[in-house]
């Protein structure tokens, strides 16, 4: 019945509600952002998000990186809110590597948002060259000045079952932690909101898997935005 | 069962054995609450490292013994039987996997959120798949121990007569070993790069495992004494080891704070080629267990002790039953992971495999039994339990 209503909601075009989306303060990355701290200081903040397909999906205005803008905006009103995001379906992380590099020089940000490592689980990749392609693609990315975090892999109950995520989730965790960077927990957040009544698109009956797939973008956005305000806290 | 148990060899070597093949199926079971606290989890090693280096000791006993009695020709005809054996089970688990995908993709029916999820090389090409499946270059999730066993197997083999010369045993091993990782040589598999377990690599440890376990009468098998530097040795790797992969899963910005190579160490630990780090933690804990465990340790034939003793002496079945169960858990806990799930997959699985090392315990003492005397080979129940 809740979910018929959420579906009639947003059939209705209702706004943005209240998504049963929180992410436990023990799901946040502790590693802070000094120069996207500084950048929302001087008025002006540049976040570009590179991935595979999720980086691109939902319909106008249910991006979610759309919404992440909306979110830092409604934040900081006074702030200049950019976000921009180059995605491409099955894209491997050094795919979207280069989605990010061919992005820097116009769009010079000061926060990359690296959405990676379903694309390696899924297809069997070999961790040690995933593992490469991150430090050297977090080395680049740090050369242009603009600072990186990690987005981890979306969780889903098929993946689980059927490829060895956890040795990419452990890659990814493993390279966050040695190279300093932040790791944003989709996997964690995900699999948190599925336990607690929040979206769940695997379960989603048809009929309301387009407003399931909505309510995940609009809560992803919003741990997004709450990592951000806990990662570039004064 | 404690009448199954064979207690004339070294009961410790087959409890850590039966607990790595515990622990084996729990880590493949993702989403398995269990995973939190196997030794992956503090320690660089994991149950791979442990299972394949006691897997090379149970050999070096079991074929070394039967090649002092019956030759050469005969112990390697009886490792390639064994070869045989886990090659069709690794492709029989191959067509389970691929059962086992083609219904979970069916019954999710899949979300566009999922379009990455392109999970079925199978399907793509189907023929293709079938064939480098069987030359064992096409290995899907989960399936990558069986072939490094069987691998490791075939080589020892042919190389059986060099564990009479155990330090050059080592030596060509670490050879290899060395040339392998420094030229980054790896077997081919389809999907693109190497194998997930580099045969090439792992080697080392299956052998050093072999040469301590080979004791042919009048020879002192290869010993490493006790000695409180040694001790020292060990612990200074495995305690930072350990405080590091802790850090990992705990406290991640401790690790990236720490002044420095560390970081860069850890990133650069491959699990492929088996990394130095990884080599050297297994035989330390190895070092430590010889020495720390005496051999008739009183709570090695107690009741908690038993059931993995048991496991660990029937390791080729209780392992292949380890990954298929996995399959079954995987696919239950997709299903539902709530508490209720966790404990029954975990109950019934770990009940499963000492089930079947039971069976394959009580089938083999019968088979012994029936024989008429003179006309078993005395090294035949050895050999049966590598």
């Amino acid at each position: 019945m809740a979910r018929l209503l959420l579906a009639l909601m947003l059939l209705l075009g209702a706004p943005a509600w209240s998504a049963p989306c929180e992410v436990p303060a023990e799901l946040m990355d502790g590693t802070t952002l000094p120069r996207s701290r500084a950048a929302i200081a001087a008025g002006e903040l540049r976040i570009l998000l590179g991935g595979s397909a999720t980086a691109e999906s939902g319909g106008p205005g249910t991006a979610y990186h759309a919404r992440l803008a909306a979110l830092l905006q409604q934040e900081h009103p006074g702030l200049r809110v950019v976000v921009e995001a180059r995605g491409q379906r099955g894209a491997s992380a050094a795919e979207s590597l280069v989605l990010i590099m061919a992005a820097l020089p116009g769009f010079r940000p000061h926060l990359v948002l690296w959405q990676t490592g379903t694309v390696e689980a899924v297809r069997s990749l070999e961790v040690d060259e995933f593992n490469e392609t991150l430090s050297r693609g977090i080395a680049r990315i740090r050369g242009s000045a603009a600072e990186v975090a990690l987005i981890d892999q979306q969780f889903s109950r098929f993946l689980r079952a059927n490829a060895d995520i956890e040795r990419y989730r452990d890659a990814m965790r493993l390279i966050a932690a040695a190279e300093g960077v932040a790791l944003l927990r989709r996997y964690d957040w995900m699999y948190h909101w599925v336990e607690t009544g929040g979206p769940d698109v695997e379960r989603a009956p048809r009929p309301e898997r387009a407003a399931t797939l909505a309510q995940l973008n609009e809560c992803l956005a919003r741990a997004i935005a709450l990592q951000l305000r806990h990662s570039t806290r004064p | 069962m404690q009448q199954l148990i064979r207690t004339a060899r070294d009961l410790r070597a087959d409890v850590f054995r039966g607990v790595a093949l515990w622990f084996i199926f729990i880590n493949h079971v993702p989403g398995n609450w269990l995973g939190m606290f196997t030794i992956r989890n503090f320690t660089m090693a994991d149950a791979t490292e442990v299972f394949v280096f006691l897997a090379g000791y149970a050999g070096g006993i079991a074929y070394g013994l039967l090649m002092l009695r019956e030759g050469w020709f005969f112990a390697a005809t009886r490792v390639m039987g064994r070869v045989g054996t886990l090659y069709v089970a690794h492709i029989f688990l191959f067509v389970v996997f691929t059962a086992q995908v083609g219904f979970s993709a069916a019954t999710l029916d899949r979300a566009a959120y999922l379009d990455e999820l392109q999970m079925d090389a199978f399907g793509n090409a189907p023929y293709e798949a079938l064939v480098q499946a069987l030359l064992l270059a096409f290995q899907p999730a989960f399936l990558n121990i069986l072939p490094l066993y069987i691998v490791l197997l075939a080589m020892f083999a042919l190389a059986l007569p060099l564990l009479y010369r155990p330090w050059l045993f080592l030596g060509a091993s670490l050879a290899l070993y060395a040339l392998v990782r420094g030229l980054d040589i790896n077997l081919p598999s389809w999907t693109g790069g190497g194998w997930f377990f580099n045969p090439l690599a792992w080697q080392l440890l299956f052998v050093c495992g072999a040469v301590i376990g080979f004791a042919p009468p009048g020879r002192q098998p290869l010993r490493m004494p006790w000695s409180p530097w040694l001790l020292a040795a060990c612990l200074t790797l495995l305690i930072p080891c350990g405080a590091a992969m802790l850090a990992v899963w705990h406290a991640p910005e401790w690790l990236a704070a720490l002044p420095g190579p560390w970081p860069a160490l850890i990133d650069g630990v491959d699990k492929t080629s088996l990394h130095p780090l990884r080599l050297l933690s297994l035989l330390a804990m190895a070092y430590l267990a010889a020495h720390l465990v005496p051999r008739s340790a009183d709570w090695l034939n107690g009741a908690a002790a038993r059931p993995f003793v048991l496991m660990g002496q029937r390791g080729l079945p209780v392992f292949c039953a380890s990954i298929f169960l996995s399959f079954l858990g995987r696919l239950a806990l997709e299903g539902d992971d709530g508490p209720g799930m966790q404990l029954a997959v975990n109950a019934l699985g770990l009940a499963c495999l000492l089930a079947v090392a039971w069976v394959s315990a009580w089938y083999g003492q019968k088979l012994r039994k029936a024989k008429p005397p003179g006309t078993a080979l005395p090294a035949h129940a050895a050999a049966d339990r590598a």
